[in-house]
């Protein structure tokens, strides 16, 4: 029996000596102590030397929770010959110290913790591990910039990676950026050695225009259905454009945010990859000019959806985000043509429009005088849901303020913003630099715009809270910084892939610190945005964690699975399969005698199984009903001892 | 959307109603006002603002705005020129030294602190900024020195031919003289 300190966390709060010596007193309690720190080495070392010289063939900490150190203590009964199993972890910190104040009651409820915890230790039963085979390959789903990176960085470890996307080229919302913040570079061209190097890797294939429709399995052995639709191009396309020269069908270009045109027949950009041309079959009027102009015959108005099976090992999900959509906010009549967001100021700024890269009023085309951008819209808003600040938005408006001025240096500028975050290297710099470039900065979240109905003017109205003031800016254009929310498409895929999402709509992480690139399913890894706004630099390095994390499962070959999982007593089955119908995981079976089977591999030990069984015959390893009654038994007696002393 | 039924109308931000100038002065003494984040050191470090109107963060937006008020306040004479919020400024902006800018700018437009201008008539006068009265002829008597000492008091020439070019104030306007 080990009782730790751990510094002040637990001895600050309760009398560990107490409690330790009180375990001394216990039944089957050989040697009992306290330390300053167990997770120490010397406090490992301290364990070790007593089951050494005192022959224990059972262990007990009462410290932090098992999730934080079981594994620690664990290994260290293992090292000394005894199966880690046979370690008992006792929560007196998280259960105990952490919420409460009152020294005399905290020292008593670790003294019955401690007592259940020494009853259950006696029965516990040693578990074994078992070798599981993985299939080294992944999945990535989403190929924009973080999908990209993982892929990449799996490829480069050898292990083959199947890319998905869902639009008809790959690179993500990067490709539609006109520059990137802080230094002021093209995208495309940091951007395309890796799209480049995805497309053209030997070990990673790209499925275009395909979801995922259907993942079954578990960590290391997944099953994911992909479903592609028609391209009604064939890949010997050589992109020579003609197929859209003769198209009569011309409309706005969704990638272009409607700042540019496309035909039915398209490539989103002349620099998309793949670089096949795509048919529209919902705007295709079926002319059928594109298929007699191909000069490889490549258009075929035939092709149906497909349906491909791949067995994975992990699977990386990195579909990243969306634009929040302002049309909610009704006082910034995102409606009006003079008003627009972020996003589709860069594809204006692109010289493949229809402004040729020229920054002009969308009503009438006249160079802009005034230029007000608003922050923080739809972020930092309890109205609209999201209370969180996109932490993106300033660095973009200074971005893109800083284009403006030195595209139209006598055109003035201005940001209305409630603070500016730009944390880190070279992000204050940046804002520094903005500011010196003349943007006239407003700290205050405008009420509402005022469309003149006569004439384009725009009309902001904001407080200058530095000088207490309320203002009104006359404005040529307004821009929305308009915040990232999680794509609106993403429950149907969590829903497939079992991921928890946060209420914000984003993919729950399974530790904000020390897990941020981990889904809360083993095997499933979050890449970028999916897991919450963040820019390219961050999302970057997420997305390389997320292929490190994906490879660490992979590249041993197999999984060392703990079979402290679900197991069924024959004798006691009725064979009602309550079992299997509750089963979150899917993991229960049923054999050839028509009992339940429990399928290891994919069993999380949950003990949903056990609570729905009527007979008790399927039960989970080491929280046996036998065994959680003993430390229950344990705890209450305790208690009655206490209440007879009193 | 017009605000003239209101006595005081919300001031309205439309290109070419800013005081370029101000920038411009600013600008030309190689303090950037734009790279202000009115973070406020200068106000917390201001000995003078403690008992006075005096705001420095406020001087300064309102001179990066170009609002020309700023000149015709008295706020800008409170400063004693300590050089606290000029030492402490974390942009690294001569602030102080933006404050006399803005002082130069404001006297040549005629807007100077009453008490200044007065100080700056007795110097035309006399020649000296404390006047050399009875009670201070006495005791320079007392002291054994000349009655008249040797300055700009003793040479009248002189006194005056400076009261004709560096004490030539901007003639008065405003409404605070």
């Amino acid at each position: 029996m080990f009782v730790c300190h751990c510094g002040e966390n637990i001895a600050g709060k309760l009398d560990v000596e107490e409690v330790a010596e009180f375990a001394a007193g216990l039944p089957n309690v050989e040697f009992s102590t306290d330390n300053l720190f167990m997770c120490s080495k010397q406090g490992v070392e301290l364990l070790k030397e007593a089951v050494r010289r005192h022959k224990l063939n059972r262990t007990v900490v009462a410290s932090c929770s098992v999730e934080q150190h079981w594994p620690t203590f664990a290994r260290a009964v293992e090292e000394m010959g005894l199966n880690p199993h046979m370690h008992e972890q006792v929560n007196i910190r998280e259960w105990v110290s952490w919420v409460t104040n009152d020294w005399d009651n905290a020292t008593e409820k670790a003294k019955s913790a401690v007592a259940a915890g020494v009853k259950m230790a006696a029965l516990k039963e040693p578990i074994e591990t078992q070798k599981l085979d993985v299939v080294k390959k992944v999945m990535v789903i989403g190929a924009g910039v973080a999908g990209l990176r993982a892929a990449m960085d799996l490829a480069e470890l050898g292990i083959p990676v199947v890319l998905v996307e869902k639009e008809p080229s790959i690179g993500g919302h990067m490709t539609m950026l006109n520059k990137t913040f802080p230094t002021d570079e093209c995208p495309m061209c940091t951007l395309s050695p890796l799209l480049n190097g995805v497309a053209n890797h030997p070990d990673i294939e790209i499925l275009t225009l395909s979801e995922v429709s259907k993942v079954e399995g578990s960590v290391g052995n997944f099953v994911v259905e992909v479903t592609t639709k028609p391209r009604y191009v064939h890949d010997n396309c050589t992109s020579c454009g003609r197929c859209s020269e003769v198209c009569p069908v011309e409309f706005p270009n969704e990638w272009d945010m409607g700042f540019g045109m496309r035909k039915a027949i398209y490539k989103p950009y002349p620099q998309a990859i793949p670089s096949t041309f795509t048919r529209d079959k919902k705007h295709c009027i079926e002319c059928g000019l594109c298929e007699i102009v191909c000069p490889v015959q490549a258009v075929d108005f035939s092709m149906k959806k497909e349906k491909r099976e791949f067995n994975v090992g992990a699977i990386v999900v990195a579909t990243g985000y969306e634009q929040y959509d302002p049309v909610e906010i009704t006082a910034y009549h995102y409606d009006h043509p003079n008003i627009i967001t972020q996003l589709e100021l860069e594809r204006m700024l692109a010289p493949t429009t229809l402004t040729k890269g020229k920054i002009l009023r969308p009503s009438d085309g006249k160079v802009p005088e005034s230029v007000v951008i608003i922050q923080c819209v739809g972020s930092r808003n309890d109205q609209v849901g999201n209370a969180y600040c996109t932490g993106v938005c300033c660095m973009y408006a200074l971005k893109n303020a800083g284009i403006i001025k030195e595209h139209l240096p006598n055109t003035d500028v201005y940001i209305c913003y409630i603070d500016i975050r730009a944390p880190g290297l070279y992000y204050e710099e940046y804002y520094k630099k903005a500011q010196e470039k003349g943007i006239i900065f407003i700290r205050g979240r405008p009420s509402n715009i005022e469309p003149d109905p006569y004439e384009e003017k725009l009309t902001v109205f904001v407080e200058d809270t530095f000088t207490g003031e309320p203002v009104e800016i006359e404005a040529d254009m307004v821009i929305l910084s308009a915040g990232m929310i999680a794509p609106k498409g993403f429950g149907k895929l969590g829903g497939k892939l079992g991921l928890l999402r946060a209420k914000e709509g984003f993919a729950k992480e399974y530790h904000i610190k020390m897990g941020p690139m981990r889904s809360s399913r083993e095997g499933v890894l979050l890449a970028g945005t999916i897991q919450g706004p963040r820019d390219i630099t961050k999302t970057v390095a997420h997305a390389g964690a997320a292929a490190s994390a994906a490879a660490q499962i992979l590249v041993k070959g197999f999984l060392e699975k703990r079979l402290d999982t679900a197991i069924v007593d024959k004798d006691l089955c009725i064979k009602c399969l309550a079992c299997s119908t509750v089963c979150n995981p899917g993991a229960i079976d049923v054999d050839v005698d028509g009992y339940a089977f429990v399928n290891d591999t994919a069993c999380k030990s949950c003990g949903t199984c056990a609570g729905a069984c009527p007979t008790g015959a399927i039960q989970i390893r080491n929280f046996r009903d036998a065994q959680l009654k003993e430390e229950v038994i344990g705890l209450l007696e305790y208690n009655r001892l206490v209440g007879a002393a009193q | 959307m017009s605000s003239s039924s209101f006595p005081n109308p919300v001031r309205v931000l439309r290109r070419g109603e800013r005081d370029e100038e101000i920038i411009k002065a600013l600008k030309n003494e190689g303090f950037d006002i734009n790279a202000c984040m009115q973070c406020g050191t200068c106000t917390a470090s201001c000995l003078s603002g403690r008992w006075t109107a005096l705001t420095v963060r406020k001087v300064m937006r309102k001179a990066a705005l170009g609002d020309s008020s700023v000149l015709e306040s008295s706020d800008i004479w409170m400063c004693t020129t300590c050089y606290n919020c000029y030492d402490r400024c974390p942009r690294d902006l001569k602030v102080t030294d933006a404050i006399i800018v803005l002082r130069n700018l404001a006297s040549a437009r005629g807007f100077i602190h009453k008490n200044h201008r007065k100080v700056v008539q007795i110097l035309a006068k006399t020649g000296h900024a404390v006047p050399i009265n009875d009670k201070i002829q006495q005791v320079r008597k007392e002291l054994g020195l000349p009655k008249i000492p040797p300055t700009l008091a003793k040479y009248p020439e002189e006194r005056e031919l400076l009261a004709k070019t560096l004490f030539q104030l901007a003639p008065e306007e405003g409404d605070e003289q």
